[in-house]
């Protein structure tokens, strides 16, 4: 791998994982979910300055072409998204549940209030 | 899970044939302001010692205020839900209440009250955990359109293969479910199916389901929303649910349940 690429790579990954950092410390980016992108981020630059691994990479997954590199981007796009599908499931069943005991705490305020057990006819 | 804290008036009439069976009739309603009140006043009439829900799936109309007016205790959804989001709501209600049964009618006035009873005989005498009000056990008088006749027909083969036993009725909303049942329901009550998908998670977590015939009264104004090519997807998609439902975890079977109950109760 030339100088060159190895800058670019380098300040690319520099550059995610800064952003990663800073978007955790100004709490724009809860821990748990930053880690995927300082994942991103530390291979970036272990790719980028560590000379071989990119050979090694190349020998292992016989990706000989460049373009092949788009299919890594693929899969890296891939996990993401499907983490967070996960997380926006995970959210989905919650705010229906606190929907829920929501309605029933005013349910509950309400016949407090009334002074009486139970409203009947 | 929330479900693991002890409830808070679970006291009442547990194990204790003498003591009356607290009953909670569950309604879920949206924009249902024409019909709600009767269903209420007629629930009430036919068990005047039970307690009527109404839960307002974020209704647009007067739903919350006839409901009061009939008597009934009314949650207000502040949002849509769906109806398996909100007839859950009424199972939490009726777990944290520690009631001994609730059944569920629907708010726009298809099932008769004066049924009721009848599921509630059933649910005593085949010690069911839940008990279904199935329009197709007998000659009722409702005539599906023929493919709607297909999908039903489907979803019962599918349900009966999965459960072992017969199931006729699989979408119906008219039902009744013991302690341990709402307390499954409350905490696995399905949003998106919820009628067929409870019927695989009860069975899977060994619960005792049986049928009843009953009377529906037909749909009053229009007929159901469901065109053929939704049918047709609508069916697709039950069934993909409930295949994910014979595979999902955790189940939380009845033992599981029943134990911690009575450790609860302790």
């Amino acid at each position: 791998m030339n100088l060159h690429i190895a800058v670019v790579i380098c300040a690319i990954g520099g550059f995610f994982a800064l952003l990663t950092f800073e978007l955790v410390r100004r709490k724009h980016l809860r821990p748990e979910y930053a880690l995927l992108w300082a994942a991103l981020a530390l291979l970036t630059l272990i790719v980028a300055l560590v000379p071989g691994v990119i050979e090694l990479l190349i020998r292992l997954t016989g990706m000989t072409y460049q373009s092949s590199v788009i299919v890594l981007l693929f899969v890296f796009t891939a996990v993401m998204l499907m983490n967070y599908s996960v997380i926006a499931s995970r959210h989905g069943g919650r705010i229906i549940r606190l929907t829920q005991e929501v309605a029933l705490l005013r349910l509950e305020i309400q016949r407090l209030r009334n002074g009486k057990e139970m409203p009947k006819n | 899970m929330l479900l693991m804290q002890p409830a808070v008036e679970m006291e009442s009439s547990v194990n204790n044939a003498t003591a009356a069976t607290r009953v909670i009739i569950i309604i879920p309603a949206m924009n249902e302001a024409s019909s709600v009140g009767q269903v209420v006043r007629g629930a009430l009439r036919v068990l005047p010692a039970a307690v009527a829900l109404v839960v307002d799936d974020g209704s647009t109309d007067r739903t919350t205020a006839e409901g009061e007016a009939a008597g009934a205790l009314v949650v207000r959804l502040p949002y849509n839900l769906g109806i398996g989001g909100a007839v859950q709501t009424g199972f939490r209600y009726a777990l944290e209440k520690g009631f001994d049964v609730a059944v569920q009618v629907d708010g726009d006035g298809q099932h008769l009250p004066e049924e009721i009873p009848k599921l509630l005989r059933t649910m005593e005498s085949e010690n069911a955990d839940l008990v279904v009000g199935s329009r197709f056990i007998e000659e009722s008088g409702y005539r599906p359109s023929f493919a709607r006749r297909i999908g039903i027909r489907l979803f019962a083969a599918l349900l009966g293969c999965i459960c072992g036993r017969r199931l006729t009725d699989t979408t119906s909303g008219f039902r009744a479910a013991g302690r341990l049942a709402i307390a499954h329901l409350s905490e696995m009550y399905a949003c998106d199916y919820p009628e067929v998908e409870s019927l695989v998670t009860l069975h899977r977590a060994g619960f005792k389901i049986v049928e009843v015939p009953v009377h529906m009264v037909a749909r009053a104004e229009g007929s159901s929303s469901i065109g053929a090519i939704q049918g047709f997807y609508y069916m697709l998609k039950v069934v993909l649910a409930v295949l994910v439902d014979v595979v999902a975890k955790p189940i939380f079977t009845r033992q599981e349940i029943e134990t911690t109950l009575r450790a609860a109760r302790k």
